[in-house]
């Protein structure tokens, strides 16, 4: 290899043609964002064929497989989960913090993420239908930790998972070229102390277009640190 | 909390990684590495120290080379890194963010210093006070006179530096210092406003300072720089404290005197008081000319010898002149007309004290008949000579030694007056002539030795190679010879 593949290289191969991606790294960086509209694909009507939920301790199977609501007729009626959705349409599901998810959801997103010619579930709805992945349906899994966090079955069904350290370029192409590297490290550093958000950052470029000067908007969102970067700022523009 | 500085910013380049390092904070500008403090506050001072080590590194980023390049042989690369120091704070001053706080707690600067002024040589000061010398205002335009140390004001400078300045005025204003080290100390840091002005005047003729000096100049005063280093690195052997009745003497000097150095004189504690002190000095003194001298090649002027009627006979005022001194034990007897008066009837050589003395009359040498007695007085046999060059209508275009005072006998002071003056060109033809002489040789001098080509450093030390070839001590005047000269005598 000539060149060397940045992250978002790899995120732009995998995708769209890995079934099973995992995309980790801290936050801020543009996973789900990649994983969302990166090659999306769409479903007849030219809409995104997309799917996507966020997991927390809270979240249960249910919300994958589907689930009982009383509907406008005040009978039961069944609702297919997001991951059965997904599955239906042929659909990306995207699964963000899945290092989050309750035991209940991760055990049964064993079975979501069980190799096409052997994943099937049967619904615990009135007709007991029995559900398999439709043609191009794909995950694309995001999360803030280490794979080695997530439970070994779990993890070994990702195939493809891909290291984020580096900030999405469409989400830097909004500053000014100079700071690209301060906004990168800055943000993707793993020492909460050290850390500056990319949102601190949109804020502090969007709090001087409104009209407040560097060391004002530097102080607002910057606090104790704005000092090192108004230094920094100064130097970059003395001759 | 972590500071990090943002080098990238700066430069606009990526991949630069910041370490922590609060002992030796520095920029590996080659490998886009940089090592700082990224801590806060001072928990002894409360001062954020790490914020200007900072936007000094920050300094570096911006303006120093990626590397030194080839360093000229002799060069030392400290001297190089201490100029770079100067010339990137006074650029962050300029460039409206200076050091404005100190790095290191003031209380740790006054003690270092004052721990410099009692063991450092003048290297050491010199190095300490570069690394802090920097204007903290814009000033458009400075003097030499107005840096000063007396004539400083504290406010324009970086703390450390006002810090350092105000604990050697308070050491020399203790009046505890010996005199050598007062000037030492002065010396210091009048070659520390020097290199200082040197890197931000905009000329050597101009006293404007430039806001941008460029970093070739570094590179060009890192030689000067290096040549301080080598001659002044030695460390003060002895107490550089005065002795408690030294000190009375000087309080009471100072009672009638406001001048320190002319205080220092009249206390009499100015001169060298032994033979270790005089050396002392004089290698101090030949550093400071080496130092100004420029480096124009060598040349020197032939001689002519002059033995003029030595017309004044001294013997009848010189009270040891003997080589036979009677004794009462010996071998064979030679007086033996004394037997009745005191018994020595032998005798034995006595050594009686001599050697040559060349005094450099090219200058005022401020000596006369009285001078010679005195000096003869103290070393009886000794041969006293005088060398200078006149270029007035000095067709043969050499120089002249004369033999002033020889046997207790002496020019009179009409010669004296008609010989003295003029300029130096003879020195080292005069000094390998005094090696030549009868030992032990002194040269009377204030080494501010000129060849034809003028003052140049290989002059001076032509002629120091010689003094220590011939082994020859260098007097700075005709008081000192007196105080001196049996002292340092080798007998004959």
């Amino acid at each position: 290899m000539s060149k060397k593949q940045t992250c978002w290289d790899l995120v732009s191969y995998a995708i769209g043609k890995s079934d099973r991606v995992l995309l980790y790294g801290p936050p801020g960086t543009g996973k789900t964002y990649s994983a969302v509209k990166h090659n999306a694909p769409l479903n007849i009507n030219g809409d995104a064929n997309v799917f996507q939920l966020v997991m927390t301790e809270e979240s249960t199977s249910a919300d994958l497989q589907g689930f009982y609501q009383i509907g406008e007729n005040q009978q039961f009626e069944w609702s297919d989960g997001i991951a059965v959705q997904a599955w239906r349409n042929g659909g990306r599901l995207v699964i963000n913090e899945i290092d989050h998810a309750s035991p209940d959801a991760m055990t049964f997103l064993h079975a979501v993420l069980d190799d096409k010619d052997i994943a099937g579930i049967t619904l615990n709805n009135k007709e007991k239908e029995t559900v398999r992945p439709s043609e191009g349906f794909t995950v694309i899994a995001t999360s803030n930790a280490d794979p080695e966090s997530l439970p070994q079955a779990l993890k070994d069904r990702f195939p493809v998972a891909i290291h984020i350290d580096e900030i999405h370029p469409k989400a830097l192409e909004k500053f000014p070229s100079e700071w690209h590297q301060a906004i990168s490290d800055t943000s993707m550093t793993t020492d909460e102390s050290e850390r500056i958000s990319i949102r601190k950052w949109d804020e502090f470029f969007k709090l001087q277009e409104q009209g407040l000067d560097l060391d004002i908007a530097g102080l607002i969102v910057f606090g104790d640190r704005a000092e090192e970067l108004l230094d920094a700022i100064k130097l970059s523009e003395a001759e | 909390m972590r500071h990090r500085p943002f080098p990238e910013i700066v430069t606009g380049e990526r991949d630069w990684e910041v370490y922590e390092d609060t002992k030796q904070p520095r920029t590996d500008m080659t490998n886009k590495k940089m090592y700082v403090p990224l801590d806060g506050d001072c928990h002894k001072c409360g001062i954020n120290h790490g914020r200007v080590i900072r936007r000094h590194e920050l300094g570096h980023v911006k303006w120093s080379p990626k590397s030194f390049g080839k360093i000229a042989k002799g060069v030392h690369e400290e001297a190089i890194h201490l100029l770079e120091e100067v010339r990137v704070n006074h650029r962050l001053t300029y460039a409206g963010i200076p050091m404005d706080a100190p790095h290191t707690c003031l209380d740790e600067v006054n003690a270092y210093t004052r721990q410099l002024v009692e063991k450092g040589s003048i290297t050491d000061l010199v190095k300490y006070g570069l690394a802090s010398v920097f204007f903290i205002k814009k000033i458009n335009y400075r003097g030499l006179w107005s840096t000063h140390y007396r004539r400083m004001k504290f406010e324009e400078y970086g703390y450390e530096y006002s810090s350092f300045i105000q604990a050697i005025t308070d050491e020399i204003d203790s009046h505890t210092l010996k005199h050598s080290r007062v000037q030492d100390l002065e010396f210091a840091m009048e070659k520390i406003s020097y290199f200082h002005m040197k890197m931000i005047h905009v000329s050597t003729k101009s006293h404007s300072i430039t806001h941008k000096p460029a970093w070739a100049r570094v590179k060009k005063l890192a030689i000067e720089l290096s040549e301080l280093f080598d001659l002044f690195n030695e460390k003060p052997q002895d107490d550089v404290r005065l002795s408690d009745d030294d000190k009375e003497k000087l309080e009471e000097a100072l009672e009638n005197e406001d001048d320190l150095n002319e205080a220092y004189e009249e206390a009499e504690l100015s001169s060298p008081k032994d033979v270790a002190m005089l050396k002392s000095r004089n290698k101090q003194e030949s550093n400071e000319i080496m130092f100004s001298y420029d480096d124009s090649k060598a040349s020197w002027a032939d001689y002519t010898m002059h033995k003029p009627a030595l017309t004044i006979n001294m013997n009848n005022k010189i009270r040891t002149g003997y080589t036979n001194v009677a004794k009462d034990r010996g071998v064979a007897p030679r007086k033996i007309h004394r037997y009745t008066v005191d018994r020595k009837i032998f005798t034995r050589k006595q050594n009686t004290y001599g050697g040559t003395i060349l005094i450099d009359a090219s200058g005022s040498m401020n000596f006369d008949g009285q001078d010679i007695l005195d000096v003869m007085n103290e070393v009886p046999a000794v041969t006293i000579a005088m060398y200078n060059y006149y270029g007035w209508g000095n067709t043969s275009k050499k120089g002249d030694i004369r033999i002033i005072a020889r046997n207790g006998r002496r020019v009179n002071d009409d010669y004296l007056d008609e010989h003295s003056g003029g300029g130096n060109y003879i020195d080292l033809p005069a000094l390998e002539w005094l090696g030549k002489q009868a030992p032990r040789r002194i040269w009377v001098s204030d080494m501010q030795v000129v060849g034809f080509n003028g003052s140049g450093k290989e002059n001076l030390q032509q002629c120091l190679d010689a003094c220590n070839k011939y082994n020859i001590m260098r007097l700075a005047d005709i008081g000192e010879v007196k105080s001196f000269a049996r002292h340092l005598n080798v007998v004959r």
